[in-house]
């Protein structure tokens, strides 16, 4: 395979972070199309819905039924008409009058045009994820699993925005046994959905083609619990730190997440890069050939390259005194640098690979660059031939 | 600042206020995500909102397990590729004309590519070439995931990205001129 170079990394960095300018319009719009609460009630009052017919002005989209206050996700129904035609089979969801929020947002025409293997595979993921919920009911009445918690608790005690264990509990303990949750928590996989839904529900009984039959749903309250470990080498790095994750006893295919906002879906063993400094909790989700569900986490801490930080001038002031007037990162250690800043809003306003020029802090049109604070990423190569990468602030000043 | 736990709360039970604040915070950010995606702005403005509308539907599915930022992230993602469906554009299979990257890239001079540059340049692919490579180049999926996200095979998925790869190389190339 050939390697990832400039292309990829170009357009990777600039669409890092990039923010576009968002109409206030957009949100009135949005506003008129979500639910609101049943009625100002405590959180825990699910009493009862709103009925309310919003349709809306684009793209047909439209609601019926919010049932409530969404702590007990199960108990929301939403009806959508894509069209009158598509009546039909919103009546079919609205008798099964579970869970699939959002799922009938999808519009039914779409359901027909991948290919059966995309279905396939979509049914299987859902399945996938329903199984974890469920897990998740058991945690108090196994033991292996909540110690298996613990311990994930003690290893990530840098507290990383994904340590949330515990938040779905109250959800999933209100999900009977048969009510299968379609907790599709990654939404990717949401297009499909409706397909594995419509199998859940007991009382449904027509298919539509194009449906996913679903196999013989494993047992997992009877069977043992095999143990898999999920390994990531090196566990830790400066930034940016490629590293590969595998789950050793394992083939299959695996649903990852990297702790870090992004995620991916392949076999057993993958590499992933974390580009910024961090405490990341990596997890693997995957079912094993028993049919039962694992998610296993491992923690990746990813350092600052404390190497540049030496060369870097923290102050930037271009105002022609001949002191500190251009931003540049020197050093005899460094056979080679590539530098680029970017304002706020994710614009790059400059990029040097000479360090004798650097940058004088001008925009590309010849104007002075506003005093604000500006990003920078660092990519450098030392003599030694290792590669140094830095991303950080700068704060110009005039 | 709410931390985005406490957001996901007020929006679960259906806070306006929660609500107004989580568009607040990642609507700029996701709307660059779905500029990627999208033929112009307008169509991107309608990804963006028809994919805030399932987040505020779908909200009780988050179980914390990831940041919220990338769950919406993948809600975006995924209403972006439903959007391109329903366009049809996956039947269009056109063939990327590298001659046309060239007669793009001498009536756009470019000094340094930023985030709007490389947009532009974008657009000029046909739907599909683009999206493959937003998925596997910028988002980070494997072949294997986009082929079954996309309903296509695991070998189109490789060769639109590699000939949608060569195109942008061709174009960037010609286009940019550093400082």
């Amino acid at each position: 395979m050939e390697p990832k170079e400039n292309i990829e990394n170009l357009f990777r960095d600039t669409f890092n972070g990039y923010e576009e300018p968002v109409r206030p319009e957009l949100w009135d719009s949005i506003k008129s199309q979500i639910p609101t609460p049943s009625a100002p009630s405590s959180p825990s009052g699910n009493s009862g819905g709103v009925t309310s017919a919003a349709s809306g002005a684009k793209g047909g989209l439209g609601l019926g039924v919010w049932g409530g206050a969404a702590i007990v996700a199960v108990t929301a129904s939403v009806l959508y008409f894509a069209s009158p035609k598509e009546e039909e089979s919103a009546n079919v969801q609205n008798s099964q009058s579970t869970e699939q929020a959002g799922n009938i947002y999808e519009d039914p025409s779409q359901q027909m045009e991948p290919s059966n293997t995309t279905a396939m595979s979509m049914g299987e993921e859902s399945d996938l994820q329903e199984n974890r919920s469920e897990e998740n009911t058991s945690h108090s009445s196994n033991s292996s699993a909540v110690e298996n918690n613990s311990a994930v608790q003690k290893r990530a005690k840098n507290n990383t925005p994904v340590q949330k264990l515990n938040p779905s509990a109250p959800v999933s303990v209100t999900q009977s046994g048969n009510q299968r949750a379609t907790d599709q928590s990654d939404p990717v996989l949401l297009a499909h959905a409706e397909k594995t839904v419509v199998e859940n529900s007991p009382t449904q009984q027509k298919q539509t083609p194009g449906q996913v039959t679903r196999e013989n749903i494993p047992d997992k309250s009877a069977t043992q619990l095999k143990q898999f470990e999920l390994v990531a080498d090196p566990v830790k790095g400066v930034a940016p730190l490629g590293v590969d994750l595998k789950v050793p006893a394992f083939h299959g295919e695996v649903v990852w997440e990297f702790g870090d906002g992004a995620s991916g879906f392949g076999g057993s063993a993958i590499s992933h890069e974390y580009e910024i400094p961090g405490t990341y909790t990596a997890w693997a989700s995957f079912k094993d050939g028993d049919g039962n569900t694992h998610k296993e986490p491992v923690l990746v801490t990813v350092e600052e390259d404390d190497f540049l930080k030496n060369f870097i001038p923290n102050v930037f002031t271009p105002n022609g005194d001949g002191i500190n007037d251009i931003f540049t990162i020197r050093s005899e250690q460094l056979a080679s640098v590539d530098v680029a800043i970017y304002d706020r809003r994710g614009k790059q306003v400059a990029r040097f690979t000479d360090p004798e020029l650097g940058w004088n802090g001008n925009l590309g049109n010849g104007e002075a660059a506003p005093k604000e604070t500006y990003f920078y990423v660092i990519y450098a190569t030392g003599n030694d031939g290792k590669v140094h990468n830095h991303k950080g602030t700068l704060k110009l000043m005039r | 600042m709410i931390p985005d736990e406490e957001l996901a709360k007020g929006c679960r039970e259906g806070d306006p206020k929660a609500q107004k604040q989580l568009f607040d915070r990642f609507s700029g950010r996701m709307l660059g995500v779905c500029a990627r995606y999208a033929s112009s702005s307008d169509e991107a403005e309608d990804i963006l909102q028809e994919g805030f509308i399932k987040v505020f539907f779908r909200i009780s599915s988050f179980k914390g397990e990831g940041s919220l930022e990338g769950w919406i992230r993948r809600v975006m993602v995924n209403t972006a590729l439903d959007q391109i469906r329903k366009n049809k554009s996956f039947g269009k299979m056109i063939d990327l004309e590298v001659a046309s990257a060239e007669a793009f890239a001498e009536d756009h001079t470019i000094e340094s590519m930023n985030a709007k540059d490389l947009l532009k340049l974008m657009r000029t692919m046909p739907p599909g070439f683009r999206t493959v490579f937003n998925l596997y180049a910028v988002e980070g999926f494997a072949h294997k995931e986009i082929a079954s996200m996309l309903g296509i095979s695991e070998s189109t998925s490789k060769s639109q990205y590699s000939r949608a790869r060569v195109y942008l190389q061709k174009l960037v190339e010609t286009t940019e001129k550093l400082v």
